[in-house]
């Protein structure tokens, strides 16, 4: 063979073992968009082929979820919100959490769903998670006209409830989300093609964590957590949740507590010509009485929550990345 | 000067190897620290590791030294599990080496398998679109040959119809329909041609013929050697994971039959051979293959359209025989044609005691290929083989030009080779 021919001009690929260094070839994602989007193209067609009712189930999900809740922790448990209305108060956590949910799924799946491509083909591995989680984006706008619907049905004082103007703040939510959702999804998806496990681990991990993050309310947190009720924030999806309902519904929303007054003994009638039950209790001998009452608080924000959130969903998204990338090209292998 | 263009090297590897892990291992305390980062014990982890890569890792691929230039058509063959579809998945990206490094100049279609990531639900022009831009393709190139696509597979008229209602020939010919129409400056083809019928399989060659006439560089694995015959230049044959040839497709394919027909030796005793039909009579001894010199061949291997030469002895101590047969079956075991003494008109020839007989046929007409050899031996009147055995030897007709039968010996067009003639009138 002659050694000396000239190598080609065309510019070259290395192929090499995989190296230690983390690197995200910026070019070669844009070069390869073309895929990205036909991946994104083909779920959505996909997702709703061969059913009856079509895209109406992104709606049918979250709505009868939000009107189970309604019943069960509402009414039969008596949970505290918002101050909304109850199917809306759920509904709206739901909208936002359901595309977390269907996201950290879907991309947890993603690439032992999609072993085909990955033992045919190249391509930078990175999109078959990230393009699930674009294409899960549909069924969130499905749920939010649904949820705006839902809005005009309820009417508070006489008014109808129109989304107030932070609405235009929720796409900062979503990139919030859809930074969670990626970098926990990359985490699963890689341990995925190695154990199959995961496959079970994610319902149960998505469902444990919806229960701790669209039922409670931020502002009804106990009180004597003090400042410890930060650490909720340690939960992105927590502070996107409660900035979600924020964003559209802030106007209406009413931060009142239950608060135990001690009233004096000549009060008693009164309040309870007004209405309250007064309970009585001793205390050092004496009878004390008692009486709940509610307070209104000033509105809690949500924006510190959000922004705890935005941290720890870049120290996700940066872990997630990190942990693929070492294990990315080994992929074809072990699947 | 154009010849300085052709000499371009295209891919070049260096000392590449692949190792992989046997067996199923988990191993879920390294999972954990290799989540954590595990930052402290890495080196710890690296010992480790070093230390069960001797117990049970094994090369699929060792110290792969290779150029190829612009333009050229390269055959990779090789038994299974030689790592020839490794170094495929190696220069396509799909897995990462262990050693050593690839260069590969210029933009690399990879064809794995046909019609990947077609979907089942998508229609036919979806999918279309969809395999199109899976191989690599961008969305206008596919728009813009989207009818030469769909000419080529011949399915217009189920466009609109999702692809799981296709028979599967149907989506093989959508499949490759679609890969023919790559434009990559280096194509890697894994055996993907078996399927399919015969017509669309020789078109598909056609374009892949065409292809490396546009100065494109393909590697093709294969183990049909008439394919590998004519669409290749030169050839690679993998041996554990090692290449052990380089060079000229003729030495190449002859060099491959030699390692996977070992017990090919030109000659077969029959004393005891497990072929021999049940209520024969033990005649036939030995045999074997000869040159044209009539000395004996080392290999049951010859040159397409040569004489075949074959020597059989035999022992007939009781009776004087006067009929021979010689029969050449398929791999499927069909007979593709027998000679006798009987169409021998000049004289008659007796068999008697000891003694041997040599026939020939010259300029055998088997296409390349494996052959099945039948002998018997027996009275012509009234008609009775004394002795026969099937199967008596295996010998394989390895491909090489031939003038009069055109440049090309293509997959399943029968075992017989004729040349011909064609005139305008």
């Amino acid at each position: 063979m002659n050694k000396g021919a000239p190598l080609s001009k065309t510019p070259a690929t290395i192929i090499e073992p995989p190296g230690h260094w983390f690197s995200i070839d910026f070019g070669e994602l844009w070069r390869f968009r073309e895929l990205f989007l036909f991946l994104v193209w083909r779920d959505i067609k996909v997702r709703y082929k061969q059913t009856f009712l079509g895209i109406s189930w992104a709606v049918l999900g979250p709505l009868a979820t939000a009107f189970i809740f309604t019943f069960l922790f509402g009414n039969v448990g008596d949970l505290p919100d918002d101050g909304l209305p109850k199917p809306l108060f759920y509904m709206a956590g739901l909208v936002i959490w359901r595309y977390f949910a269907t996201s950290l799924t879907s991309a947890g799946n993603s690439l032992v769903g999609n072993e085909t491509l990955l033992t045919r083909i190249y391509m930078p591995r990175l999109i078959i998670p990230s393009s699930s989680i674009i294409t899960r984006l549909i069924d969130f706008s499905v749920g939010l006209i649904c949820l705006l619907l839902l809005m005009a049905c309820f009417r508070i004082n006489e008014q109808m409830i129109v989304p107030a103007a932070t609405v235009i703040l929720i796409p900062i939510l979503l990139i919030i989300t859809m930074m969670t959702a990626l970098g926990l999804g990359l985490i699963l998806c890689s341990l995925n093609v190695k154990y199959r496990d995961i496959r079970h681990v994610i319902p149960l991990l998505v469902q444990l964590w919806m229960y701790c993050t669209v039922i409670v309310p931020f502002s009804k947190l106990p009180i004597w957590l003090g400042n410890w009720k930060w650490l909720y924030g340690l939960n992105p999806m927590a502070g996107v949740v409660e900035g979600f309902r924020w964003c559209l519904l802030h106007p209406h929303m009413k931060n009142h507590h239950d608060m135990k007054r001690v009233i004096r003994p000549d009060e008693i009638e009164k309040h309870i010509a007004s209405g309250h039950d007064v309970t009585t209790s001793m205390e050092a001998g004496n009878i004390v009485y008692q009486i709940t009452e509610m307070v209104m608080l000033k509105p809690v924000s949500p924006w510190p929550l959000v922004g705890i959130g935005f941290v720890v969903s870049c120290i996700l998204l940066i872990w997630g990345l990190v942990h693929f990338h070492k294990n990315e090209r080994l992929f074809a292998d072990i699947i | 000067m154009s010849k300085t263009t052709s000499q371009d090297i295209m891919i070049r590897a260096d000392n590449l190897g692949k190792q992989y892990r046997l067996g199923e291992t988990v191993d879920l305390k390294r999972t954990f620290r290799e989540l954590l980062g595990n930052l402290p014990g890495h080196l710890a982890r690296r010992l480790t590791l070093d230390r069960d890569r001797g117990a049970d890792w094994f090369w699929a691929l060792k110290d792969i030294n290779l150029e190829i230039r612009k333009g050229e058509a390269i055959g990779i063959i090789g038994r299974n599990g030689s790592g020839k579809s490794t170094l495929l998945k190696i220069m396509s990206r799909i897995t990462a080496p262990t050693t050593g490094r690839i260069e590969i100049h210029g933009r690399v279609g990879s064809l794995l398998e046909i019609g990947t990531g077609f979907h089942p639900e998508l229609t036919g022009s979806e999918n279309i679109y969809l395999n199109g831009s899976i191989l690599g393709m961008r969305k206008h190139e596919i728009s813009k040959k989207f009818d030469e696509i769909v000419d080529f597979a011949g399915t217009e008229m189920f466009l609109d119809t999702p692809v799981k209602r296709y028979s599967s020939g149907m989506r093989i010919r959508l499949g490759f329909a679609v890969a023919a129409h790559l434009e990559p400056e280096v194509l890697i083809v894994d055996e993907v041609l078996s399927v399919g019928d015969s017509e669309f399989r020789r078109k598909c060659l056609d374009k892949m013929g065409d292809l490396t006439g546009d100065g494109r560089t393909i590697l093709f694995v294969s183990h049909n050697m008439s394919t590998i015959h004519s669409l290749c230049d030169s050839c690679i044959v993998m041996e554990k994971g090692a290449i052990r040839y380089h060079g000229p497709q003729d030495e190449a394919i002859s060099c491959y039959q030699s390692m996977v027909h070992p017990l090919l030796e030109g000659v077969s005793h029959l004393s005891n051979h497990s072929g021999r039909s049940q209520d024969a009579y033990p005649i036939l001894k030995k045999v074997s293959l000869l040159d044209d010199n009539m000395d004996p061949l080392d290999k049951g291997c010859l040159r397409c359209g040569s004489n075949l030469n074959v020597e059989v002895q035999y022992h007939c101590p009781n009776q004087e025989l006067d009929y021979a047969a010689i029969g050449i079956n398929s791999p499927q075991n069909e007979r593709i044609l027998t000679v006798t003494t009987h169409n021998h008109k000049e004289h008659e020839i007796l068999f008697k005691g000891h003694g041997k007989f040599i026939c020939r046929i010259p300029s055998c007409p088997l296409a390349p290929g494996g052959y099945d050899m039948m002998v018997a031996i027996g009275t012509i009147n009234p008609v009775n083989n004394v002795d026969i055995v099937n199967n008596a030897m295996s010998f394989v007709v390895e491909p090489s030009g031939i003038p009069g039968l055109g440049p090309r010996v293509l997959p399943g067009q029968g075992y017989i080779i004729q040349p011909s003639e064609w005139f305008l009138p």
